[in-house]
């Protein structure tokens, strides 16, 4: 017995030393200089155009506090997750961010849905929740750590039925995606639209990731509306809009903020052409410009709304830390005080849901592939 | 309260209408589901195994011939057939990585390894293609379309219905007249006799992978051109394929095409009639029925 270590079990025995040192080793050298913020947001999937702009502004964002004097003398390290707009995979990763990576404050979720999934851990652990861009009515209860700098679809639901109305287009048709986001935006349009004196024709919804809507389009078609309301996510509205050119459905289209990110345009191009929809108002003054720029040298691409707000949401969060130190209550009570952040996405502040009530929306039409203000002709 | 009676309306309404335009709709995307069940129905028959990556072997062609046809400007009939073979190419690969080294271990390895390759296709389709949806259209956003028999088709949809009815006629002719057809019944029917009568399974498993590839590389490109193309457009085409291959009867050929066929026109009249919101769960709903009441299927033997 001259060795009692047999090659195998010493094998082993590094193995096990050497997937430890993944674990260990990035805690020991980090932990007392890096504040870790999560985000969760689709960047797979059929808004994962939404994710993506969002993620590059937080990136945008990590990499200028970085450069700067950090959080507080700690540079900040972003953990990003992809939730794949699922909302059992938000909450798989807002635990994995909590319970592993221990992060301050969590960014996300992008959707309406995804929020509220979340939302029951992010207060259950004290841990402000953060979302840049979801904006379903719901969220305004969604409890006292659940914070939104997008503004509520009520107001947007409300404003496009009206604005429609009185285009003078009185019957109409919904075809909406069946989550919180789609079918929230449905029913508050729908009895807006009713309460006004219109009608809607036909509602039908869809599951997340619809890529045929022929047969609801021709269930459309025979009622000949007006117009049709689309609360659909990007992906779908891309390929909606084609099949509503090939099934030759008439009527004027009106949008939500699906239409937020220009991608819909590059998948949908001419087909795209004469829509109206509702927007977040396009960020304009100082602070956007100098994030504009950044964003163009750093991305090679216009910035969006989501991506200006995905700057956002680090910077006010960055801003809470600093006045008022690591923990999640004192985070959230410096939310609370925000009430006028000049963000690239607009003035932030904030009411005592944790709503945004600095911002507005207005509406767009999509002209020459260009987004216009829409006048009335 | 008045729409509520325009609600109750409705189904009489599209009944006169509209029923050629759904029964087409349902035919083509039907049709789009044979194909992809042929895929399961074949190389369960060879291999006794589900094959969890050929929804991604429908999304690798149809990402190859966007490759070939929008980024590298090719012709579309070389990018067509380029990227069939391509699938075909994936279908071989795939059984040799991930079923033929697990063939003899239990049957649950290769479904495991299957799993992963899907995976690992979509991951390599999100890195190289991004995430985002793609047209594979060239020149326009959206096709002219034609009218039909009452229905507006556009030309691809025709395409497809044709070019699928048309490959399944010439998958059964190759599988009864030729004698590589007759070594793909004789090892379907009895893998070890097969063997030991000469027949080498193996290359017959192959080849089956690369016919189910080729398959499922038609249907992707089709439906992709129809309908854009994303790194997750497998998931649910595969599912649906698998449910009309079990629907049939796994293992059965003719079964796969009449249920691909089934679950078309069961899913689009459903739409229609029922409830657009829930089009994608009566395939689900389908699954869970056969597997109740007839799990060997319509066609299946017991």
């Amino acid at each position: 017995m001259r060795n009692p270590l047999s090659k195998s079990s010493l094998y082993f025995a590094f193995l096990v030393l050497f997937i430890f040192s993944f674990i260990v080793l990035p805690q020991c050298s980090k932990k007392f200089e890096v504040v870790k913020i999560g985000f969760i947001g689709p960047l797979t999937g059929p808004a994962a155009s939404y994710g993506i702009a969002q993620r590059n502004g937080i990136m945008l964002a990590a990499e200028e506090i970085n450069g700067g004097d950090g959080v507080s003398g700690k540079k900040i390290d972003v953990v990003f997750e992809d939730s794949q707009m699922d909302p059992n995979k938000a909450i798989s990763a807002i635990k994995k961010l909590i319970d592993i990576d221990k992060v301050t404050a969590v960014i996300g979720e992008t959707t309406t849905a995804g929020t509220l999934a979340i939302a029951e851990t992010a207060n259950r652990t004290k841990t402000v929740l953060l979302s840049p861009s979801a904006s379903g009515a719901k969220i305004t209860e969604a409890g006292d750590f659940v914070f939104r700098i997008s503004p509520s679809d009520s107001f947007q639901a409300i404003m496009a039925s009206k604005f429609v109305y009185e285009m003078g287009l009185k019957k109409g048709a919904v075809v909406f995606t069946n989550d919180d986001w789609g079918g929230g935006l449905q029913k508050e349009f729908q009895s807006n639209f009713n309460k006004l004196g219109g009608t809607i024709l036909a509602a039908e919804g869809c599951t997340p990731g619809t890529k045929d809507f022929r047969t609801q389009l021709v269930k459309i078609k025979s009622l000949r509306p007006d117009f049709i309301y689309i609360p659909l996510h990007p992906d779908e509205s891309a390929i909606f809009l084609r099949q509503i050119k090939e099934l030759k459905v008439p009527g004027q289209i009106v949008g939500a903020d699906n239409f937020s990110e220009k991608a819909i345009l590059k998948a949908a191009g001419a087909a795209a052409e004469g829509v109206i929809f509702t927007m977040p108002t396009e960020p304009s003054g100082e602070v956007y410009k100098n994030f504009s720029n950044k964003y163009k040298a750093k991305f090679n691409e216009e910035p969006s709304y989501n991506s200006a707000a995905g700057y956002d949401s680090l910077n006010i969060l960055v801003d809470a830390i600093k006045r008022s130190g690591f923990s999640g209550e004192k985070i959230k009570n410096a939310l609370y005080e925000k009430k006028d952040y000049k963000g690239a996405s607009g003035i932030i502040g904030f009411d005592q849901n944790g709503d945004v009530i600095t911002k507005t929306f207005e509406i767009i039409q999509i002209k020459n592939g260009h987004y216009i203000p829409y006048k009335r002709p | 309260m008045a729409d509520r009676s325009i609600f109750c309306l409705l189904p009489l309404f599209i009944m006169r209408a509209m029923l050629t335009q759904i029964i087409f709709n349902g035919l083509i995307a039907g049709s789009a589901y044979s194909l992809i069940a042929l895929g399961y129905t074949m190389i369960y028959g060879v291999g006794r195994l589900i094959n969890f990556a050929h929804g991604e072997l429908y999304m690798g062609a149809a990402y190859c011939f966007f490759l070939f046809y929008i980024q590298l400007d090719w012709n579309i009939y070389s990018s067509f057939f380029g990227a069939i073979l391509i699938g075909a190419l994936l279908g071989i690969a795939l059984e040799r990585i991930a079923y033929r080294p697990f063939k003899e271990s239990s049957r649950l390895i290769p479904l495991i390894t299957t799993i992963g390759a899907s995976t690992f296709l979509k991951a390599v389709a999100i890195l190289f293609f991004g995430v985002q949806a793609k047209t594979l259209l060239k020149y326009a956003y959206f096709q002219p379309s034609f009218d039909f028999l009452g229905a507006t088709l556009t030309p691809v949809q025709g395409y497809t219905l044709i070019s699928s009815l048309g490959l399944m006629a010439l998958l059964a002719l190759v599988l009864k007249r030729t004698r590589f057809g007759k070594a793909i019944r004789a090892t379907a029917e009895d893998r070890i006799s097969a063997s030991h009568l000469g027949i080498d399974t193996d290359e017959v498993t192959s080849i089956t992978f690369a016919i189910g590839g080729l398959l499922a590389a038609v249907a992707g490109i089709l439906v992709g051109y129809d309908q854009n193309i994303t790194p997750t457009m497998g998931i649910l085409a595969g599912f649906k394929g698998f449910t009309a291959a079990v629907l049939g009867g796994i293992g059965n050929i003719p079964g796969a095409v009449i249920g691909g066929f089934c679950i078309g026109l069961a899913e689009n009249l459903g739409a229609a009639y029922l409830s657009s919101a829930n089009k994608d769960s009566i395939s689900f709903a389908i699954l869970l029925l056969i597997l109740l009441f007839k799990p060997s299927g319509i066609l299946g033997k017991k």
